[in-house]
């Protein structure tokens, strides 16, 4: 099989992931920070939350590990900012390729009298920054931005947006959705004047499905999504107000944090630098033979140094969902079709109605993988041509 | 007198703190560990660091140096296993 659908969730992962996922559903017998058999033993839960805590800390330069929460994918920690933050009269600034987990709560919002606007991206996908300053106003609260587009992998231009906003009067919260990049491209929250960082452990970071988080900047800001047992303050009946306790009601996934913590022990020793070289390697190779196909129609920017290894295509005279289920077929190649949950990012690249057929690839992707997508592309052209 | 030891029990605001503690302390090489909170100190839940009565000082300094906030630090003794605080 070839897998070439990591945009929803990487595969394989590391085999220490499997490793640490099966020592934790082993060990395991507690719920973190709330039993007495807890004896410092190095494969605990508590230990495994802190140690993966620290390492996204370290990963995205965040100077308190206490303030990233757990969450059980992005789409939560998107919710927990977008409906913890705003209120009546609020307003909030979106770019049009962001994915329905930032899309339907802000949709969800409006009712409540939150506004929300859309700035504009260009037909590849891309940015203009100054676009998204004219969309600001005197009562914009939040401006949310994902960190590179799960249709057309094009990478926004965060950096320059954190220091937009930082510099402008007054300055709302920023927002990024780092779904398609933690783990993939290098997140410095500092650097970037990032307010609330999203991310999910299952996709380039090579947790387990079910693990991701938040970092607030301003937790004091937003109000939990859920609240309930925490093991702290359990005399009272209102929620802690301190971190992480705040934003982590109920028993969380340890097993699957400490999965995920082995996953980016694993990033951070390959180093995200040479991911990244190779993800630009491999969707350079990937984008050069789908030019030579001229029944291919290629969407985004089309060059790997502005996007990640996320490739949108259309085949002439085949719709996406066909083109899918042959290559997985014929060939076992594993791609995505459809909207990919993003209908404001197709109708920016003007393919609402049909869809794209999506070729996400991943660390574990090899150059001779790409030369047979491309072989079995070939083929199938010519099979559709009337 | 046979089985007593001496302690120093340190409490913390958030469970967070307590378990970056204990690693804290353990790495430095101290007999560190953590304990259900003992009901005289505070709530019935969250978890107290108990230490050796002749590390304590150590500890302090390795807990303050890690930027640990430290709630309440306090002696208490282990007569045959049982905690009492002093």
């Amino acid at each position: 099989m070839i897998y070439l659908n990591n945009a929803a969730t990487s595969w394989p992962k590391p085999e220490s992931v499997y490793q640490a996922a099966d020592q934790a559903l082993r060990c395991f017998n507690e719920s973190p920070g709330r039993a007495s058999n807890h004896q410092g033993q190095l494969a605990s839960p508590e230990r495994a939350l802190l140690e993966a805590r620290e390492l996204l800390a370290q990963l995205f330069n965040i100077g308190q590990p206490e303030n990233i929460v757990f969450t059980a994918n992005a789409t939560e920690a998107l919710n927990t900012v977008i409906r913890g933050l705003l209120g009546p009269g609020d307003h909030m600034v979106i770019s049009s390729m962001e994915h329905n987990s930032v899309a339907r709560p802000a949709w969800a919002l409006k009712a409540s009298g939150v506004e929300v606007t859309i700035a504009e991206c260009a037909p590849d996908g891309s940015l203009d920054p100054k676009v998204l300053e004219a969309c600001l106003r005197p009562q914009t609260k939040l401006v949310a931005l994902t960190h590179a587009s799960n249709v057309t992998g094009t990478i926004m231009p965060v950096a320059e947006v954190g220091e937009m906003l930082a510099q402008h009067k007054p300055k709302p919260l920023f927002l990024v959705d780092a779904a398609q990049t933690a783990g993939e491209l290098p997140i410095d929250v500092e650097a970037a004047n990032i307010d609330f960082l999203a991310f999910t452990g299952h996709k380039a970071l090579f947790g387990p499905p079910g693990t991701g988080g938040l970092y607030l900047r301003h937790p004091e800001a937003v109000k939990p999504l859920k609240y309930g047992g925490t093991g702290t303050q359990s005399e009272l009946t209102t929620q802690p107000p301190f971190l992480p306790d705040k934003f982590e009601s109920g028993t969380p996934n340890a097993p699957g944090i400490a999965a995920l913590a082995a996953g980016v022990k694993f990033v951070c020793q390959v180093g995200i630098e040479a991911i990244r070289r190779q993800g630009e390697e491999l969707t350079g190779l990937l984008l050069e033979g789908l030019q030579t196909i001229p029944e291919v129609t290629v969407y985004g920017p089309k060059d790997p140094a502005r996007q990640v290894p996320v490739v949108s295509i259309n085949l002439a005279g085949l719709s996406a969902g066909e083109a899918a289920a042959w290559l997985a077929e014929k060939y076992e190649i594993i791609t995505r079709s459809g909207l990919h949950c993003a209908p404001l990012a197709h109708r920016t690249i003007g393919t609402l109605e049909q869809g794209t057929l999506r070729l996400s690839l991943g660390f574990f992707n090899r150059p001779a993988e790409i030369r047979t997508l491309l072989s079995a592309l070939r083929e199938l052209v010519q099979i559709a041509k009337p | 007198m046979a089985n007593q030891e001496k302690v120093q029990l340190f409490t913390f605001s958030s469970t967070f703190q307590a378990i970056k503690a204990e690693k804290l302390a353990q790495e430095a090489g101290l007999t560190a560990r953590l304990i259900p909170m003992p009901g005289q100190l505070s709530s019935l839940c969250g978890l107290a660091l108990e230490v050796k009565a002749g590390e304590a000082a150590q500890a302090q300094a390795i807990l303050v140096a890690g930027g640990i906030k430290i709630d309440q630090q306090v002696e208490a003794q282990r007569l045959q296993g049982r905690l009492q605080i002093i």
